[in-house]
């Protein structure tokens, strides 16, 4: 059957180009180049091209109108080349008085590759190619339109910093050198994706980031059999555990505090050219119960909130299961008033539980995902629609008991608190209810064991991805999980991930 | 994971999903919830069990104004044994019975005087059963009391239950769970008792509840009942007396009739072997405030007033301890104060070489009873005007 | 980054005694001759020396070969013995695997779904297990800390919650009938021990000092076994006896507020600690198997187990049930005694006196 699976997937899609071919190099005739670029770049409108005499040279202007600011173009490109007094006679001359004299950008290189400079070109740079000189002339004065940096949409903080990363790079560089202003920081380029040529860039601190790992992360990358890459989450698989876990060891973060902090305790930050969204590699799966605003907070309201959000946790895989559990096998469980109430809700629902519990699940997450992917001006309506169809339809119609509806609430809620983990909790809650409806409460216990081993023998690049409580590490348990020292103990000595692998 | 394994997986998830439909049975919905049970012994050695079952759709809805029946529902079934019979009662209902909130297991007194033993087994054995349900015999026939209904919305199992839990603050009831019942019946040092319960009916036309005495067995069968002052020894002899249990005095001195209410209540006994004969010398420490003082002329509380109080009351624990046991020991030759399982532990040697005799040997037990009286709060009083 | 696949001294601990604790919370009187509640408790010290007696060979296997288990100390002597000792314990463990789900599947059947077929139950057990085997030693021994710690809270509470209901009274003197039935007690609990024979396969996957640590779990393990001893039988009373299962009888006693019934916490941590106990049985035997035998067929080995489990347990459950009840004491020695202290015992000497000829004709 998978035979016939792979047979039918390979015959609406086509092996991805290779793209190793022999790199042409910069002609002396000027035209030969330009034919080059318009074969490969073919007939796009972006794609300016002007030709000139500098001198008696002959000389083109390569340049990507979007990509470009014009006006940068033509105050430090085009206007000091045409109007240089004293410009050289010679080809070759012309091209360094040009580019040491005349220009005044730092961003800017020779290219000998027609490929490279063909990059260079879609990356924002103007190419200059002189009749006689066997390499050309980038200049950089990218301009591509861009969004701001804005607030942070997925990891709001209520005391920190506000900013989040932008789709533009280097701006999200800036934002993370801005913060840690080290010559430890190092930020590594890397290209990905044979077609998109996607810049990626590695980032840690030299002095705290395992080599071992940094290398890795590079290799991994390096290997990385991707044709277009559009997102973060192209890279994500490449970096995962051996084991298969629902939960991601490969952390996300939209913020460049977090990246920071990150780098700080010796990961590998991974930023990804056009997303705005950073990777960062190890990570720990109780990471996902922390947030920057636990070190803002005084250490025993951070306690508190990862406690919270522990339970909440909890409460959000398990709560409809034990639910089912119970309505089905474990009534002595209840004490004797809930007992009467539930029996009596129940006892108008047409359904078995587990069944009422799957479905009235079902329909929560229909209405999150369209509340979810509407535009805002009609996700009010599909709200009240919502609320109107389960909160109060379904339970008058005796599809739906009231406790059960009570559940779902308390379990959307409970799996909002712990956003950075919606998605395997919202699949495992579905799990355990088939489960809980199944075998019972012992059933439910079974899987919460196969998660737990499933959790504990993930690797996150070496590190224990259940670290510091499997294995158990005091000292880092005693730091910064449900409990966190004061930033005055804190503060002397910043966590080793690396230590952890012990 | 192997592909094979990825194939099989499918059908087996899908299986499970389906056979989950099976278990609806077991369902809360399709529950027969069972309140309590009334276990008599009927013509033939068959028995008959009452039921006191659950009207969910009233309890869930007691002021709903709809006409939803009774909150309690009892139905009557027979078998040859407990568990026959209670798995009969789905001819009547068609829902599987369910004991886990079952709150009182009662026996007729002619069942309880004929022997229990036999009845114990099935809630011993079935999973579901608590073994801290609690267990009383009825003052006539265990359906009386169970079918008894005290209103529509008003579970009387729970009634009972309440009677029963009122132990922790009046010394004249006592309770009796299943596993201390069950210890009680097999050894061999002491006997079993269990409250028994009557059902009487009202003004109305409602039955009311009332603890009537308690019943003392010896191996399994009902022998004698216990009333108000000798519940009261048994609860200091068992140590059960809590905090807020009353006992009433005569002052003589004074000439006033007194009520002390128990502060705390500490009980030490210690199995002695003196002159080839059981003793058991039992120290009582009670910490007591003054609850009432009925007197013709109010006076003043004095230090002789207190003294004497206090020796009154230790006079009348005393004499309370020692003519109840004495009564029960001599008398029916029964031990319901546990006391023989303290002098197992403490004197297993003794015990050892008298184990076949023992019942025998327990007219001859003595039990020497020191009680001290502290009296803590006097309270306000008609006096100080 | 560095890859390992070995536990640390303190998940061997936690393996170990989840593992025997799963035993204890399933602690049966039933097959024992009758004794007094108070007997119990000796039992639990004779226990303790059996089970230390018996791990005899176990310490000399680590003084002599640490680094090694026993199919490579047999290797040593003959490759032929290496795979017959593989096959042995194997079979040891996975007999212990059925014997686990045995016991499972009694207490399922039993107390949580009397009313139901329990075999769906025993098939979602062995799968889980199989799939937590697959994912290595280093997964299996993290989580068991994890759960030994779940396993403790679970365990406080119900302590916690019994502390009022015990009562002296309920004792009964030890050593009433003599100290025989005690000491039987001890030998049969010590024989439901399969902790020494996994010891032998796990002591070169742990790091440090791993016989240090089976000492503690001796005595830790007998404190454990103690208190719960002494909650049930001061809690119950010789009622505890009445039941298949005392510990949990006893857990239906606690009782906060008007919750009730909170077995089901103590039910659910043992059923953890059986999970877990499977899924290092299965691991094991494929492990060792392995080493003799195709090395890419571990995954194999371990559906092979449980499928091997799971016709035995479905197909004759009933009559393999019955070594529980019927098996008699002196059997149930002779085969423990068979794996813990006769076939280490031979495979230790060979592979000893071969080492020594082997240096002797080097020198």
């Amino acid at each position: 059957m998978w035979k016939w699976i792979n047979q039918a997937v390979d015959k609406v899609t086509q092996k991805t180009p290779d793209s190793v071919q022999p790199l042409p190099t910069v002609s002396t005739n000027a035209e030969e180049n330009i034919i080059y670029f318009k074969k490969r770049l073919g007939s796009s409108f972006d794609i300016l091209y002007k030709q000139t005499y500098i001198g008696n040279n002959r000389a083109f202007l390569i340049m990507d109108d979007g990509m470009c600011n014009n006006l940068l173009v033509t105050q430090q490109v085009v206007q000091p080349i045409l109007r240089a007094e004293k410009m050289p006679t010679d080809p070759q001359e012309q091209m360094a008085y040009i580019r040491d004299k005349i220009t005044q950008g730092i961003d800017q290189k020779e290219e000998h590759s027609l490929d490279a400079a063909i990059k260079e070109l879609l990356s924002g740079l103007v190419i200059l190619f002189i009749d006689g000189v066997p390499f050309c002339e980038c200049f950089g004065v990218q301009g591509f339109p861009k969004r701001s940096v804005e607030n942070a949409q997925t990891e709001v903080q209520e005391r920190g910093a506000q900013e989040a990363f932008v789709e533009s790079f280097k701006d999200n560089v800036a934002l993370m050198r801005r913060r840690v202003r080290s010559p430890v920081a190092r930020f590594d380029i890397q290209e990905v994706g044979k077609t998109s040529q996607t810049r990626i860039c590695i980032c840690y601190f030299a002095d705290r980031a395992d080599p071992q790992c940094v290398d890795e992360v590079k290799n991994r990358l390096k290997k990385a059999d991707l044709d277009v890459v559009l997102g973060t989450g192209y890279l994500r698989p490449f970096l995962e555990s051996d084991t298969v876990s629902l939960f991601s060891s490969v952390g996300t973060t939209e913020r460049p505090d977090i990246a920071c902090a990150q780098m700080a305790e010796g990961r590998v930050v991974i930023l990804v050219d056009g997303t705005p969204f950073a990777l960062y590699v190890p990570h720990l799966f109780l990471e996902n119960f922390q947030s920057l605003d636990d070190y803002n907070h005084r250490p025993y309201y951070s306690l508190f909130i990862r406690t919270l959000k522990i339970a909440a946790f909890v409460l959000s895989v398990f709560l409809p299961g034990v639910y089912v559990a119970v309505c089905t096998f474990h009534q002595e469980i209840l004490p004797a008033s809930m007992l009467y109430d539930t029996a009596v809700q129940e006892s108008i629902t047409p359904f078995p539980v587990m069944l009422e519990a799957i479905f009235i699940h079902f329909i929560y997450e229909i209405v999150r995902e369209a509340g979810l992917r509407m535009p805002k001006s009609v996700g009010h309506a599909v709200s009240i629609v919502g609320a109107l169809v389960i909160g109060d339809a379904a339970v008058t119609a005796g599809l739906v008991a009231a406790p059960m509806l009570i559940v779902v609430a308390m379990t959307a809620i409970s799996s909002f608190v712990v956003s950075k983990i919606y998605y395997p909790v919202s699949i495992l809650r579905f799990a355990f209810m088939v489960i809980g409806g199944i075998t019972g409460f012992y059933g439910i216990i079974i899987g919460f064991g196969v998660l737990l081993t499933n959790v504990c023998a993930v690797q996150s690049f070496g590190t224990p991805f259940a670290a510091p409580f499997a294995p158990l590490h005091i000292g880092a348990l005693m730091r910064d999980t449900f409990v966190r020292m004061s930033w005055t103990r804190l503060g002397k000595r910043e966590l080793q991930i690396e230590t952890l692998e012990k | 994971m192997k592909k094979p394994l990825k194939l099989l997986l499918l059908p087996i998830l899908l299986v499970f999903l389906f056979s989950s439909c099976s278990y609806s049975t077991h369902e809360l919905k399709n529950r027969l919830i069972i309140q309590a049970i009334g276990v008599d012994t009927i013509e033939n050695g068959r028995v008959q069990v009452t039921l006191q079952t659950l009207n969910t759709e009233m309890a869930g809805n007691p002021n709903s104004g709809a006409d939803l029946g009774n909150v309690i529902n009892s139905l009557t079934t027979e078998g040859s044994t407990v568990a026959e019979a209670i798995s009969n009662a789905a001819k009547q209902v068609g829902k599987l019975p369910m004991l886990s909130q079952n709150r009182l297991i009662v026996f007729g007194r002619d069942t309880a005087k004929a022997g229990i033993q036999p009845y114990l087994d099935y809630f011993v054995r079935d999973a579901q059963n608590r073994a801290t349900v609690y267990v009383a015999v009825s003052d006539t026939s265990a359906k009386d009391l169970v079918s008894a209904e005290l209103g529509e919305s008003v579970v009387a199992a729970s009634s009972l239950e309440d009677i029963l839990q009122a132990m922790q603050f009046n010394l004249n009831i006592v309770n009796q769970e299943l596993y201390m019942l069950v210890n009680q019946v097999e050894t061999d040092a002491a006997d079993a008792y269990m409250p028994v319960l009557k059902a009487e009916q009202g003004e109305g036309g409602e039955s009311k509840f009332k603890l009537q005495s308690v019943a003392v067995f010896d191996e399994d069968k009902m022998l004698y009942e216990l009333q108000d002052e000798g519940v009261i020894a048994l609860q200091i002899l068992t140590n059960q007396v809590e905090s807020g249990g009353a006992f009433s005095i005569y002052n003589t001195k004074y000439q006033s009739n007194m009520t002390l209410q128990i502060e705390k209540c500490r009980v030490r006994i210690r199995p002695l072997v003196e002159n080839d004969q059981p003793v058991f010398d039992v120290r009582i420490r009670i910490n007591a405030d003054i609850a009432e003082n009925q007197t013709e002329q109010p006076f003043s509380v004095t230090e002789d007033y207190l003294n004497e109080t206090k020796k009154s009351a230790e006079a009348y624990i005393n004499n309370l301890i020692t003519e109840n046991t004495k009564q029960s020991f001599t008398k029916f030759q029964t031990d319901p104060f546990c006391l023989g399982m303290r002098f197992k532990r403490k004197q297993a040697k003794f015990y050892k070489t008298h184990i076949e005799n023992w019942k025998e040997m327990l007219p001859n037990v003595k039990v020497r009873v020191h009680t001290e009286v502290e009296i803590e709060r006097v309270g306000n009083g008609v006096e100080n005007i | 980054m560095n890859k390992t696949s070995k536990i640390s001294v303190w998940q061997l601990f936690s393996v170990i005694l989840l593992s025997r604790l799963l035993t204890l919370l399933t602690y049966t009187t039933f097959g024992l001759e009758r004794m007094h509640n108070a007997d119990f408790f000796a039992s639990v010290l004779f226990c303790t020396t059996f089970v230390a007696l018996f791990s005899i060979m176990v310490f000399i296997q680590s003084k002599l070969f640490p680094e090694k288990d026993m199919t490579d100390i047999a290797y040593i002597a003959s490759p032929l013995l290496s795979k017959g000792v593989s096959v042995c314990y194997a079979f040891y463990f996975i007999f212990a695997a059925l014997t686990t789900l045995v016991r499972l599947e009694l207490f399922v059947s039993s107390i949580v779904f009397p009313d139901t077929d329990s075999t769906l139950f025993a098939v979602i057990c062995i799968i889980a297990a199989c799939y937590a085997a697959t994912l290595g030693i280093e997964g299996i021994g993290r989580a068991s800390v994890l759960s030994l710690a779940i396993f403790n809270a679970a365990f406080l509470f119900i302590v916690l919650t019994m502390a009022d209901k015990i009562d002296f009274v309920n004792f009964s003197p030890i050593f009433f009938d003599g100290i025989t039935p005690s000491l039987k007690a001890g030998l049969n609990s010590a024989t439901r021990t399969v902790e020494v024979v996994m010891l032998t396969a796990l002591l070169p996957k742990t790091k440090g000092k791993p016989m240090r640590i089976y000492t503690t779990w001796l005595l830790v393990f007998a404190v454990y076994k103690l208190i719960l001893f002494f909650c049930t039988f001061g809690g119950l009373g010789d009622y505890a006896l009445t039941q298949l299962f005392p510990v949990y009888a006893m857990s239906v006693l606690s009782e906060v507020g008007v919750f009730r019934r909170f077995d089901v916490l103590l039910t659910g941590v043992w059923i953890l600690s059986a999970f877990i106990k499977i899924s290092l049985l299965f691991y094991l035997q494929a492990e060792l198997l392995q080493k003799s035998f195709k090395k890419s067929w571990r995954t194999g080995y371990i559906l092979i187990a449980g499928a091997l489990v799971l016709i035995v347990q479905i197909g004759m459950g009933g009559t393999f049930a019955d070594y529980f009840f019927s098996t008699t004491l002196l059997t149930r020695t002779l085969f423990y005694a068979a794996f813990t202290l006769v076939l280490p015992g031979v495979v230790l000497l060979a592979a000893y006196r071969k080492g020594k000829k082997r240096h002797e004709k080097t020198a």
